[in-house]
């Protein structure tokens, strides 16, 4: 994102507060040793579970892509060119199968990953992963400021992170037990590998690589271990300015380097609008440092410009490292609340 | 725990005892989110201790993770024994291989629970969901509170959630050379374990859900007999 270094028109105010947790994703060990896969693995598709085209399929397609996109870790998984015809998947065979199936044949939950390994004796590895996905759940885009329980593109990429030998941990990451679970912000695609998630696929198959790429969220996690929207609601202001607007705010580095960067928050009246220049800047916070491979939760308060009546989207931006980050369509999301403003 | 002392000896010996019953409370199991939805998936919510797991494997249910758990009393619900198997899908599949299922909860030696019991006819695991918790002591007030799976204290219980500690108390960190051993507390544990829901307050919780959602069903010991455990049937999504 290549934004002009606009100068604030805004002052903070009051506080601004920032957490960050760095290093933590669960994996599994024999004696003391990481257990992982010795060798890159190829998934076969249960043929009917993903038509063409589908929804499935994309669901699918984008959990390798992203877990493949992880710079620094290497390149573990891919689908197959065969499929599987048949009306089940068999776990004990050798072949790494992935299907659609109905809840109710998985015990309930959303997905479930099978994983095979070699007896522990001083070490051991990975040597079949079958995954089944709750045909019921909802394979579309999940709207980067919603709450989503039931999405399978999350499921998809939850479950392959166990597949590569990630263990659950709860933090702002894709490996928390149940959804919700943390999206990034931007039109196109919201579900993707977080900064603990990244930094477990380092862990377990690194390659020597950096990454860079920040990124901006409408969620947060609570100090009650929940994930929740940044901000919610509508909030009201004069057009005249001068009141105080607090808001939460979230910024992921899932790179692994540390970065400094500016932030900024705009309104504007079209949801889309993911570029401050396609809005009213209302606030800017001049170079905060984001260490690599965390979450950082902040708090600001700053008062409020003087700006045309209306109702608006908030949004919230990080400027980018052009041109080197991984992704350049995650810097800025549309916070959960509206702002509107009364001629007063 | 008792660990591989020859797999041939331990399919000979497969001592899963498998109900003759294959009639289900339910024929469908919901998506666990919300407490309310555990509940209703619930026949019984008990307490007990965990000694030693062992093995067994049967050509249908497939390796099971046995835990014995003994001393046990019911809290909520219908479950009339002091001892209880929970039998969990994943262990050895060969002499050289073993399954393990992440998403399952897993029990640990010499370790206390309070489980909820599923109602309907499981396969996988008999808990619902990942509603086991470890049952610790909080030497400051000398009360039972709970840890979850994650390994994070259970600060409270709502309509609304489970909350938790926002550090785990445990580390989960599975190592396969000892399966089940029981996890350690982390340093600062003391502090996050007075911080911790007491149990009995939990209960208390539980006893005001159970309004909206009253237990219900009976809990089979056993897993489903109409099922293979390396065979899943697939099932593409139904049209929208």
């Amino acid at each position: 994102m290549n934004r002009k270094n606009i100068v604030a028109g805004a002052v903070l105010l009051s506080g601004f507060l920032m957490a960050s947790h760095a290093d933590a994703f669960g994996f599994f060990k024999c004696s003391g040793n990481e257990m992982n896969w010795n060798d890159p693995f190829q998934m076969v598709r249960n043929k009917a579970s993903f038509p063409p085209g589908s929804g499935s399929e994309s669901s699918l397609k984008n959990a390798i892509g992203r877990w493949n996109g992880v710079q620094g870790m290497a390149d573990m998984v891919s689908l197959s060119s065969v499929t599987n015809p048949l009306s089940f998947i068999e776990t004990g065979d050798g072949q790494n199968d992935v299907a659609l199936t109905n809840r109710n044949l998985i015990g309930g939950n959303n997905g479930l990953t099978l994983l095979i390994h070699n007896l522990c004796v001083l070490s051991s590895s990975w040597v079949e992963a079958d995954v089944l996905v709750a045909n019921d759940l909802m394979p579309g885009h999940v709207a980067e400021d919603s709450l989503m329980t039931d999405s399978q593109r999350v499921t998809f990429l939850h479950e392959f992170g166990h597949v590569h030998g990630l263990g659950h941990s709860q933090h702002f990451n894709n490996m928390r037990t149940v959804q919700p679970r943390p999206v990034v912000g931007g039109t196109n695609e919201t579900v993707d590998v977080l900064p603990d998630d990244a930094n477990g696929g380092r862990f377990l198959y690194p390659n020597g690589n950096f990454e860079i790429n920040l990124f901006a969220s409408a969620q947060r996690k609570t100090s009650g271990d929940q994930i929740v929207l940044n901000n919610t609601g509508t909030k009201t202001f004069c057009s005249s300015g001068g009141a105080t607007i607090t808001l939460n705010a979230t910024v992921g580095n899932n790179g692994t380097i540390p970065l400094t960067s500016d932030q900024r928050w705009w309104v504007s009246t079209s949801a889309d609008a993911h570029s401050v220049g396609q809005g009213i800047q209302i606030f800017t916070l001049n170079n905060t440092t984001f260490a690599a491979g965390s979450v950082s939760q902040q708090t600001v308060a700053f008062k409020m410009p003087a700006l045309p009546a209306g109702t608006y989207f908030l949004f919230h931006g990080v400027d980018g490292i052009p041109p080197n980050e991984s992704r350049d369509d995650d810097n800025a999301v549309r916070e959960a609340v509206k702002i509107k403003v009364n001629n007063c | 725990m008792r660990y591989q002392s020859g797999f041939k000896g331990l399919l000979l010996a497969a001592t899963l005892t498998v109900s003759s019953n294959p009639v289900a409370f339910a024929d469908s199991i919901r998506a666990v989110g919300a407490p309310l939805d555990a509940l209703s998936n619930t026949a019984a919510i008990v307490e007990g201790a965990v000694k030693e797991n062992t093995y067994t494997f049967d050509r249908m249910a497939g390796p099971r993770t046995v835990a014995p758990l003994v001393e046990v009393i019911t809290d909520f619900g219908r479950y009339g024994d002091r001892t209880l198997e929970l039998a969990t899908l994943g262990g050895p599949i060969s002499e050289k291989q073993e399954l393990f299922i992440p998403e399952l909860p897993q029990l640990t030696d010499e370790t206390r629970y309070l489980v909820f019991l599923t109602n309907v006819d499981w396969f996988f695991s008999p808990v619902v969901e990942n509603y086991v918790f470890r049952l610790e002591i909080d030497p400051r007030r000398g009360t039972d509170v709970l840890i979850a799976p994650s390994g994070h204290v259970v600060t409270g219980l709502s309509e609304a959630g489970l909350e938790f500690s926002e550090e785990p108390v445990v580390d989960t960190q599975v190592d396969f050379s000892r399966p089940h051993a029981r996890f350690p507390l982390l340093k600062g544990a003391p502090e996050l374990l007075a911080t911790a829901m007491s149990k009995d307050d939990f209960l208390v919780a539980v006893r005001g859900l159970l309004s909206s959602a009253p237990l219900q069903g009976e809990f089979h010991s056993a897993p489903a007999r109409d099922r293979v455990w390396n065979q899943i049937p697939t099932e593409a999504a139904p049209l929208r």
